[in-house]
């Protein structure tokens, strides 16, 4: 047996050598690799490169489970008292609820389809007031019970109730009953007609009443853990356990007969809130599927034999907010200008390494709104300049910063500080404009407070983003109505875009307000209310060999119902 | 055993950590924005189901309202529910205590298998080059963030090596104890050992000062006078010397190692109070933030209270103090 190694003991001076050359070693050897260029352990070159493929494939030929990686953990089962958050979208649509019909990601020729689920089909009455929805009669709740119309009655007082506060209750605000005419058959009674109905009517997964109506509405919010001592579900899985902070296990519901069962039989959720831990879980073959990893390594995983990248277009618009208040941004003009002078395409090509888009609306560019006749305001120093001046800013007391009426054009520009990339593009967009003698001092700050500041308008500009609904409804960003308590939050006012917002609003079918969707993007376009950065890609690496993703804009986990691992080659 | 004294110290800890939690309280209270704003971002979210989520968690209510219903809350050892699960916020800690006194009291144990025989062995060959080569290790270390060395081990060894799991281990519910003991170890290997690496120069550097100090003293050249071997004089009469102000320094450092607990926890995905406690400073919990000042402030005077109880009994000169 040897003798531990004392402080007398010769081999220290080793130990110590042995010690500093291992962490030099590990420092050069990883540190000086770079993050953004080292290739996953399993890279390979040229004719390898389809052999390591193979047999990346073959090697997870027999799984029938899959782990994904989220930053943050579940609140509970309950889906009316947890927050709108990533993974609760998963669970509550895809994977443990099912809702009424589910809305597709149909969008690029007209307005999206619903397809059944809970109900077969749906049909409106002659005045547009009711709509009847035919309940699947194989539709089972996990643990055997019917789920039945008056699950979807009660689910509906529920959501309207003022003690739970469900996010979404506004979408069942012009709901004025719900009947469960018997137990097969839903009749849902509105207020007025409107072309959002069937969104509304089937907003949210239903609950099971069997199990949960025990408890008084009054108390759901108080008595979260309640709901996750009764686990009853209707989707494709169960949950199976949940560790807080640490893991969610889901497996398939046996009971699920809305369409084929679930062909994976278990789905782990692991929770790493670090992006650096899931990068090295993912290389490390921990966790099958990551969403949104840096922009910067997502050539290195495209280039690793294990992986595959898949992306695409979000419903969201990444932008520079311009206050309209300000003196220096109440002018179209300077706006366009201010546009004209940022080279988005660098932002594109030095940050997003290539992973975004330019565009000209704040519509996806592959939906049925997009007016394809656009085209970007293109990077033109010298245009901006020349309408600078026109607009009266020159640089007149020589300092390097315009100037009018004896005020300088220099502004705060804001965004949210735990956003690295964006505040790597303030600093580039502070360069752009500092050339043509505009001083814009980025600036950010905690997450929570640029909303609220937003909100407030209480800022000179902000880089921020903004989703848009199925709706297409852009008036909450851009109607003079909602400059208070919309997301008007620039203060932009224009009669023709209201009036144009106005006639999309107005129109009985969302399809034939096409062209007032053209005429809005072009008004917007020359008013430059925003400055369009990019068209964001999601990007979501998934292992090799794992099919049927399908990543769309709804979601990376649409079809996870249908996920499953690729025969061996 | 100075009850008395053990008493007083207590009371005053215990005024220290309201204070503590009260300036928590306003700091949080002043900063702009609220845990429900971001919601709003969100289309289809009305403001009224906002509105209703600050109603109901006493968000509309004015300071001192706010104060005197979480204060009430605190004594009855409630806590109140967090902002964003509305669980208990204490039982949100509860459950994470054990991961976080795993991870601490591993890395404290590498932290001192590292930073003592380094230190001792600087110490006894001081100005030579095993001394050399330790007090540069040590500033290496010094100068290394945490993180950035999480960020090192994570890629050599779980990512190029494999031989390292990251996150907490996963325990079915069939799995053996024995089964469940080797997993915790095999988990738990990274985090501690990133941290402890981290920490140890501190231990080692306070080490080493501390014996040189020692191996002036009277006590030990009498010894060396008297023909004692170079080992025995370090291990019977010099170590146990210095013993005294290294166990105290363990209670003075507890904040450093909660610190450090926290970035490792995050980036580790270690289901520790730390992360509860980031996840919660980042979503403006509250009561979860309280909750996790509150735990490790006591823990901090406690550990710090023991550390003096602790000193005094090894070394004696310290109990008439």
């Amino acid at each position: 047996m040897h003798a531990p190694a004392s402080a007398h003991d010769p081999r220290f001076p080793r130990l110590v050598a042995l010690l500093t050359a291992l962490t030099l070693a590990a420092a050069l050897v990883i540190g000086c690799g770079g993050a953004t260029t080292t290739p996953d352990p399993g890279a390979a070159d040229g004719d390898s490169a389809d052999a390591a493929i193979a047999e990346s494939i073959a090697a997870n030929a027999e799984r029938d489970d899959v782990v994904i990686a989220f930053s943050t953990d579940m609140q509970g089962i309950n889906p009316l008292i947890t927050r709108n958050t990533s993974i609760h979208s998963l669970l509550s649509h895809y994977a443990l609820y099912a809702n009424l019909l589910e809305e597709q990601a149909d969008y690029h020729e007209g307005p999206p389809s619903f397809q059944p689920r809970l109900a077969t089909g749906y049909s409106f009455s002659d005045d547009g007031l009711t709509l009847t929805l035919p309940l699947n009669p194989d539709a089972r709740w996990s643990d055997g019970e019917p789920i039945t119309a008056e699950d979807v009655r009660w689910t509906w007082q529920a959501q309207m109730h003022p003690a739970i506060a469900w996010p979404y209750a506004e979408a069942k605000k012009r709901i004025r009953d719900v009947e469960a005419v018997d137990p097969h058959t839903v009749r849902i009674h509105f207020v007025e007609r409107y072309p959002e109905q069937l969104l509304d009517a089937v907003e949210g997964p239903i609950l099971p009443k069997h199990a949960w109506s025990e408890l008084p509405f009054e108390q759901w919010r108080d008595s979260p853990g309640w709901f996750d001592e009764r686990p009853v579900f209707s989707g494709p899985f169960v949950l199976e356990r949940w560790v807080p902070n640490q893991r969610i296990v889901l497996a398939r519901n046996p009971q699920y007969k809305l369409d084929a069962s679930a062909q994976l039989t278990r789905v782990t959720i692991r929770i790493i809130p670090d992006q650096a831990g899931q990068l090295a879980a993912l290389r490390s073959g921990e966790i099958d599927v990551l969403e949104v990893p840096p922009p910067a390594e997502v050539a290195a995983l495209a280039a690793a034999p294990t992986l595959e990248v898949l992306s695409y277009i979000p419903r969201q618009f990444v932008f520079l907010l311009w206050n309209t208040q300000r003196p220096y941004f109440a002018d179209a003009a300077v706006r366009r200008a201010l546009t004209q002078a940022i080279d988005r395409q660098a932002i594109i090509d030095g940050i997003y390494h290539g992973r975004a888009r330019l565009t000209a609306s704040p519509y996806p560019s592959n939906s049925w709104v997009y007016n394809e006749a656009l085209t970007p305001l293109g990077y033109d120093l010298a245009a901006a300049r020349a309408a600078l001046d026109a607009a009266g800013w020159r640089d007149s007391d020589d300092d390097g910063v315009r100037d009018r009426d004896g005020q300088p054009f220099r502004f705060e520009l804001l965004t949210n500080s735990d956003n690295q990339l964006r505040m790597d593009i303030l600093v580039l967009v502070q360069n752009q404009l500092a050339q043509l003698g505009i001083d814009a001092q980025p600036r950010g700050i905690e997450f929570n407070t640029l909303v609220q500041r937003e909100f407030a308008h209480d800022f000179d500009a902000s880089l921020t983003s903004l989703g848009i609904a199925t709706t297409m409804d852009l008036s909450f960003n851009f109607g003079t109505e909602f400059i208070d308590g919309g997301y008007n939050w620039g203060s932009f006012s224009s009669p023709e875009v209201d009036a144009v917002l106005a006639e999309i609003k107005a129109a009985p079918d969302p399809a034939a307000a096409k062209p007032q969707h053209d005429r809005l993007q072009v008004l917007l376009q020359d008013a430059q209310p925003i400055t369009l950065l990019y068209e964001p890609e999601r990007v979501v690496v998934v292992r090799r060999g794992l099919s049927g993703v399908e990543p769309n804009a709804l979601s990376t986990f649409f079809h996870l119902r249908r996920w499953h691992w690729a025969s061996a080659p | 055993m100075p009850w008395a004294f053990l008493l007083r110290r207590l009371a005053s800890a215990a005024v220290l950590l309201l204070i503590v939690l009260s300036a928590t309280f306003a700091l949080i209270y002043v900063a702009p924005g609220d845990p429900f704003s971001a919601m709003l971002l969100d289309p289809r979210v009305g403001a009224d189901a906002v509105a209703a989520l600050r109603a109901h968690y006493g968000l509309d209510q004015p300071l001192v309202a706010r104060y005197l219903r979480w204060l009430v809350t605190m004594l009855s050892g409630d806590w109140g529910p967090s902002y964003v699960s509305g669980r208990p916020a204490f039982d949100l800690l509860r459950e994470a205590l054990p991961y976080t006194a795993l991870l601490a009291g591993a890395a404290t144990l590498v932290q001192y298998l590292i930073g003592l025989p380094l230190g001792a062995l600087a110490a006894v060959r001081a100005d030579r080059v095993a001394d050399h080569a330790v007090r540069v290790v040590s500033l290496l270390l010094y100068a290394m963030p945490s993180f950035w060395l999480a960020l090192l081990a994570m890629e050599l060894f779980t990512v190029r090596l494999g031989w390292l799991p990251t996150g907490a281990p996963d325990f079915p519910p069939d799995l053996a104890l024995g089964e469940q003991i080797a997993r915790a170890l095999r988990h738990v290997a990274l985090p501690a050992a990133t941290l402890g690496v981290a920490l140890s120069a501190d231990v080692l550097r306070y080490t080493r000062n501390g014996l040189l100090d020692v191996l002036q003293q009277d006590h030990v050249r009498a010894a060396r006078a008297r023909g004692l071997g170079a080992r025995r004089v370090l291990w019977r009469h010099a170590l146990p010397t210095a013993a005294g102000p290294l166990v105290h320094h363990a209670g003075v450092q507890l904040p450093a190692l909660f610190s450090g607990v926290l970035i490792i926890e995050v980036i580790f995905a270690w289901p520790g109070v730390g992360r509860i406690a980031y996840d919660a400073i980042l979503s403006r919990d509250l009561p979860v933030v309280l909750a996790a000042t509150a735990l490790s402030g006591a823990l901090v005077v406690l550990g710090t209270l023991g550390a003096d109880l602790l000193h005094g009994l090894i070394d004696p000169r310290t109990r008439r103090a």
